[in-house]
């Protein structure tokens, strides 16, 4: 099956796991969060949860080959489909609208202190957006070449801090309540909205379409693991201190006379953020297309992108917005309902003489 | 509201402009009454000054034999033409015998054909064909016995080597293709021969592997070749629009070469070079943008040598769009990151320089692309004067009169020389780096991280005919890398070919 | 589309332009080293600043002396500014040095607030000063053409030869947010006379909750470095019968550290490891054998580092009560139960810590003296 615009697994496995290590990095760490070791223990496991939370959706996909979630819901609850795409589509613009708001304060407080967000959230939206109006090849493409600038950036990183990682900073998880662990576990597992977008981009991937999920989860572990716990033991308690521990640390890693790189990792960021708003302008885009009329549908990226871009702006200073769409996220539910009840009905019901094959 | 625009637009290109049309005498045929076509050809071009006839009587048969003036040699005329036409005794001679020994017994040039149509025979007498028009047969026959002054070849200008041939390209489309022809005797490789330019009536000539090359890419090239509708086509650069890609992006897929054993490598891959007539530039689609990078050295040079050669383009073609922006942005917002000690004596330099640094910045790159556009036109010695001047101003007197601080003029000089290395991405990474410049005094960092970004996707998103353009490094194929991040020795990489159809996310359409 | 998105692009460049704000390099004044001293109930700033009008000029120093006052250290920054108008640039600065008053009273804010600075960085040396801060930064002023790089030298020496415990600022955040830790800070002072003024590390100041609550001396600030394993190179002279005088050269030390409960409070193993060269040597020795020598020399080693540990751990624990070191961390990852329990009161039975110290000491290069 080779139709235009389609990628390959790796590809599609680089986009997803730039999408998800993006969120570690910018997620800020409220207090009282489980120590880095535990949630390095709970990756692996929120991974296997999330082979569960997928299963409906393979057997669905698999039964009908080269069909998205939307097509299948289209096709056999007919109007009702069109509440799916819709679902799609708000949840795509809430992922977008955090990650936007949430880079825009990122570099509000590191490199740009005094400059307006309204500046980070249109120019983002407008070169993301221009990426995802291209299609899923540029973006996947482009997530190559930041894969590798990520890795390289990563081994900088990492060798120049070696000898300060000081691993008595790693608590066991016994320090940590139980109750606290098993939020940090659902929110890995279910506040993981990559796996949505997997559900929705995995038709676009023209081979060994269910390698994509091995390949994204053993990068994200591989690289999500060694920058948690090595953060962790570079950082120590000063961690705490810092709103984004991620980006300390590249702010303390030094070379001779490479020092206080942390502007171009930023860029390195700008790239990651990039790479996500492409993702989820792709899937926002793609479900607002099935909402218009054809000849509006080919703008429907650019409407997603314009409507994300005014709705970051307006929320970016609005703090209680944000913590509740956060907090919908972090309650789970948004990707539950998407990646694995919806399969699932999907699966089960089936409109009276509908087509269904 | 854009449709209407449209129209305006149309309504004022039309009362400037003409399309070009062909002219209309292009399908009057021949009638056989050589005196009335001759009237006719004459009609046609206009009576025009450099338009010959001579008639003779060939066994009592009419003959009238048309060129252009200089488009001949007049040897080779004598020689093969008019001594065997005048020795000729024909048993039965009728224009009927005379046209059947003509065409089918005698050799009066190096090619022969039988035209009907004006518009036919025209663009073979203009391109140093002698015409035979016979009283009484309706139809021209043409023999090449060209001969016009042309320039010798020599060696390519513009892609000089360390080793390799010293021969280039030349203007006159044959002698081009016997240069590629000599370097491969093989079957399989074919030379296609086709037409472009309403009026000018180009000779293009296709050069690909049969047994190497996609049909589907060959198709679409002679689509849209003969789609072409310029009226003129005067050299490569001209056609080169109309086989690019269809998405706007400022790298071009087409590539230029002046080198006839760089032309039969790419064809060897898989793609298809062509010739234009009068022009040493030959072109190579598809081209990639990591050729870009690659020279004919590389593989003549020891493959460890090869290696740090690219490796120094690649970082030479970042050094020279991003270096200047960099400098700016870093300068204007982000002095952390330059070492302490560089940034007490970039800052003791900037000290007095009444400019911000963006604004320095442009204005010593817009100098420097002044004396460079200056020097490149003008005869050689007073070229020699420029640089003087550039010397002198630039270097000394501006740092010197606190115009433009000194560690901005090390960054001019290391850019400009970054950008001598890769010379076929020079007009691409000229613009890019005064875009990079504004943004990079505008938006720091992170304006250069979202203009690099922006670059890079529509890099990617480049398909040139439905191959990947940023192939192989994105999509990423790891045997490829033998060619691109290295150069393996030719042990290993006569072993296989490269087939350019066959990279990964190819798309043939 | 994509032609709309790229307008759309061009067509946003250019009235957010404006928006960032940028300041020139001759707009910024490049701090070097900060002062931060108590007057009354303001903070006292000096800073440093690169000064390039004299960079060029030989025989002059390039720095010059800013002095500003605030009530809050972000004032105190203003004022600065306001003083001279370029804008005050802390993304350089290689040195704070905290007057001694304000080391006394508590780092918190000094330190909230360059944590909270963007371009500041986390690994800034810190340093208490013994006495004012500001006369123990003007001074090195007329002596060098960069004085700032003058003092850094001079600290890397010191700490080259085991006299100054290195710390950063994050160090000192680090330790604000656990408050079973405390922390140390190397103490400079101004000293000598006309001829060979110069700055000087006079010992180890400790903080605890932020706060200095005592000093040690050069001598025992070594003992510290051997627990917490900073001991680069070093020179250790060892004066004992039967050996004479020897001066060995430390090339490498680490430390272990293993925390258990014994008798219902935390107990620290201490294993110090520890190679080092033989220096120079004296004749009283020269009569054993070399391998002979090279024992009793391991010997004299490990009892020296064992007593400057020790006693370096006594002060600390016993006499200062403050787990300066961070073996804390060490107990919670080791006794996770015990810290679940007892974890909240570990700060008060400070007293009751207990710790051994083993050394575990090799000449790696003997004598090269034949007898």
């Amino acid at each position: 099956m080779r139709g235009k615009s389609a990628i390959s697994s790796w590809q599609l496995a680089v986009l997803l796991f730039l999408s998800r290590i993006m969120q570690f990095f910018l997620a800020v760490s409220p207090e009282g969060q489980p120590g880095a070791l535990t949630a390095a223990l709970l990756l692996p496991a929120s991974m296997a949860a999330s082979i569960l939370l997928l299963l409906p959706a393979y057997f669905l996909l698999r039964k009908n080959r080269g069909k998205g979630i939307l097509d299948l819901a289209g096709e056999r609850w007919g109007k009702l489909g069109a509440i799916c795409s819709a679902a799609f589509f708000f949840f795509s613009l809430c992922v977008l609208v955090q990650t936007a708001s949430a880079f825009s304060y990122f570099l509000t407080s590191t490199a740009y202190p005094d400059t307006s967000p309204w500046l980070f959230i249109l120019l983002l939206f407008a070169v993301g957006g221009y990426a995802a109006s291209m299609g899923y090849e540029p973006t996947a493409r482009f997530g190559a070449f930041v894969f590798a600038a990520l890795i390289a950036a990563l081994l900088f990183t990492g060798f120049s801090l070696w000898p300060q990682a000081h691993w008595a900073f790693l608590r066991p998880p016994a320090g940590d309540s139980l109750q606290s662990q098993l939020q940090l576990f659902a929110r890995l597992t279910l506040g993981n909205v990559e796996t949505a977008a997997l559900l929705f981009l995995i038709p676009a991937v023209n081979e060994k379409q269910k390698s994509v999920f091995w390949k994204w989860n053993l990068l994200t572990f591989g690289v999500g693991e060694g920058a948690i716990l090595f953060t962790a033991a570079v950082l120590g308690d000063y961690g705490k201190s810092q709103r984004f521990p991620f980006y300390t640390v590249t702010k303390i890693a030094e070379v001779s006379i490479f020092q206080r790189l942390d502007s171009l990792h930023i860029a390195l960021w700008v790239f990651m953020a990039l790479v996500r708003l492409a993702v989820f302008l792709e899937v926002g885009g793609k479900s607002l297309a099935r909402l218009l009329p054809t000849r509006a549908a080919k703008h429907a990226v650019a409407t997603c992108a314009a409507v994300a871009a005014l709705l970051s702006g307006v929320f970016t200073g609005q703090q209680h917005v944000l913590e509740r769409i956060g907090s919908v996220f972090s309650s789970g539910a948004p990707v539950l309902w998407l990646t694995c009840l919806l399969p699932l009905f999907l699966l089960i019901f089936r409109r009276k003489g509908g087509a269904g094959r | 509201m854009s449709q209407w625009f449209a129209k305006r637009i149309e309504e004022k290109e039309r009362a400037l402009y003409v399309t070009p049309k062909p002219p209309a005498t292009e399908t009057v045929r021949l009638t056989g009454d050589a005196t009335a076509d001759l009237a006719t050809i004459r009609a046609a071009l206009h009576n025009t000054a450099d338009f010959m006839v001579r008639e003779i009587l060939v066994c009592g048969v009419p003959v009238k034999l048309m060129m252009f003036e200089g488009m001949f040699s007049l040897q080779t005329l004598t020689e093969i033409m008019l001594e065997p036409l005048g020795d000729l005794t024909l048993e039965d001679p009728s224009p009927q015998a005379l046209r059947d020994w003509i065409l089918h017994q005698a050799v009066l040039g190096m090619d022969q054909n039988e035209v009907e149509t004006l518009g036919k025979l025209f663009p073979f007498l203009m391109s140093g064909f002698a015409g035979i028009l016979i009283d009484g047969i309706a139809g021209a026959i043409v023999a090449g016995v060209q001969g016009f002054q042309f320039r010798s070849v020599s060696e390519p200008s513009a892609e000089e080597n360390v080793r390799g041939s010293r021969e280039g390209f030349t203007e006159p489309i044959r002698i081009n293709m016997t240069m590629v022809r000599r370097r491969v005797k093989s079957s399989e490789l074919k030379m296609e021969l086709m037409k472009a330019g309403v009026k000018s009536k180009t000779d293009l000539c296709l050069i690909y592997q049969t047994d190497m090359v996609a049909p589907e890419l060959l198709r679409d090239i002679r689509r849209r070749i003969r789609e072409i509708p310029t009226d003129m086509i005067l050299e490569s650069g001209y056609i080169q629009p109309f086989l690019d890609t269809d998405i706007i992006s400022i790298f071009s897929n087409v590539g230029t070469t002046q080198r006839p054993d760089t032309l039969c490598a790419k064809v060897s891959e898989g793609r298809v070079g062509i010739l234009v007539d009068g022009t040493p530039f030959a072109l190579i689609v598809p081209y990639f943008f990591n050729e870009n990078f690659q020279s004919l050295d590389d593989y003549t040079h020891r493959p460890y040598y090869a290696v740090f050669e690219r490796w120094l383009k690649y970082l030479a073609f970042f050094f020279t769009i991003l270096l200047p922006g960099f400098y700016v942005a870093v300068g204007t917002f982000h002095p952390e990151l330059f070492p302490e000690a560089l940034l007490l004596n970039v800052t003791a330099a900037e000290q007095d320089v009444p400019f911000p640094l963006v604004i320095e910045a442009l204005l010593i790159h817009f100098i420097y692309e002044l004396m460079r556009e200056a020097g490149l036109r003008l005869p050689r010695p007073i070229g020699h004067a420029i640089g003087i001047i550039g010397a002198l101003v630039i270097g000394d007197a501006a740092v010197t009169a606190g115009l433009i601080s000194s560690p901005m003029v090390m960054v001019v000089a290391l850019t400009a020389l970054s950008s001598f290395v890769v010379p076929s991405l020079f007009q691409e990474a000229t613009i890019m780096r005064f875009g990079f410049i504004l943004i990079g005094g505008t938006l720091g960092i992170f304006g250069m991280a979202l203009g690099l970004a922006l670059m890079i996707v529509n890099l990617c998103s480049v398909n040139a005919y439905g191959i990947p353009s940023m192939s192989p490094e994105s999509p990423f194929q790891m045997f490829a890398m033998r060619d691109v991040l290295l150069r393996a020795g030719w042990k290993k990489l006569g072993r296989k070919k490269l087939k350019i159809q066959n990279l990964p996310g190819t798309e043939i359409r | 589309m994509k032609k709309a998105f790229l307008l759309a692009l061009c067509a946003l460049c250019l009235p957010l332009a404006g928006c960032m704000r940028s300041v020139q390099l001759n707009e910024r004044a490049i701090v070097q080293a900060i002062g931060i001293d108590r007057a009354g109930d303001a903070y006292a700033l000096t800073l440093q600043i690169f000064d390039p009008e004299a960079a060029g000029a030989d025989d002059t120093s390039s720095g010059k002396i800013l002095r500003a006052e605030g009530r809050t250290l972000a004032e105190a920054m203003r004022n600065a500014n306001l003083k001279q108008g370029q804008e005050i640039f802390l993304g350089h600065t290689k040195l704070i040095l905290l007057g001694e008053q304000i080391a006394v009273d508590g780092v918190e804010e000094v330190v909230a607030y360059f944590n909270a600075d963007a371009q500041s960085r986390p690994n800034t040396d810190m340093l208490v000063a013994q006495g004012d801060a500001a006369s123990v930064l003007r001074e090195p002023l007329d002596s060098t053409i960069l004085p700032v790089l003058s003092m850094k030298m001079l600290l890397e020496g010191y700490r080259d030869n085991g006299k100054l415990v290195r710390t950063q600022l994050r160090g000192i955040a680090g330790s604000l947010e656990n408050p079973a830790v405390g922390a140390y800070l190397p103490v400079a002072a101004f000293s000598g006379d006309e001829e060979e003024a110069g700055i000087q590390i006079v010992g180890t100041a400790v903080l605890r909750d932020g706060k200095q609550s005592g000093v040690l001396s050069t001598e025992e600030t070594r003992g510290i470095l051997w627990a917490a394993g900073e001991i680069g190179k070093t020179q250790l002279t060892l004066e004992e019968e039967g050996i004479g005088i020897v001066t060995l050269n430390v090339v490498s030390s680490s430390v272990t550290v293993t925390a258990r409960i014994e008798n219902g409070a935390p107990f620290y193993a201490v294993s110090v490891r520890v190679r080092s060269n033989v220096g120079q040597e004296f004749a009283a020795t020269q009569a054993l054998q070399p391998s002979e020598r090279c024992d009793r020399y391991e010997k004299a080693q490990e009892q020296l580092i064992r007593r400057e540990t020790e006693h370096a751990l006594e002060q600390l624990f016993h006499g200062i009560f403050c787990d300066a070191l961070g073996y804390a961390n060490i107990l919670m990852q080791q006794q996770p139960d015990y810290w679940k329990q007892e974890g909240e009161a570990y700060p008060d039975v400070l007293d009751q810590v207990g710790f051994s110290v083993t050394v575990d000491s090799k000449i790696n290069r003997g004598t090269t003296v034949a007898s």
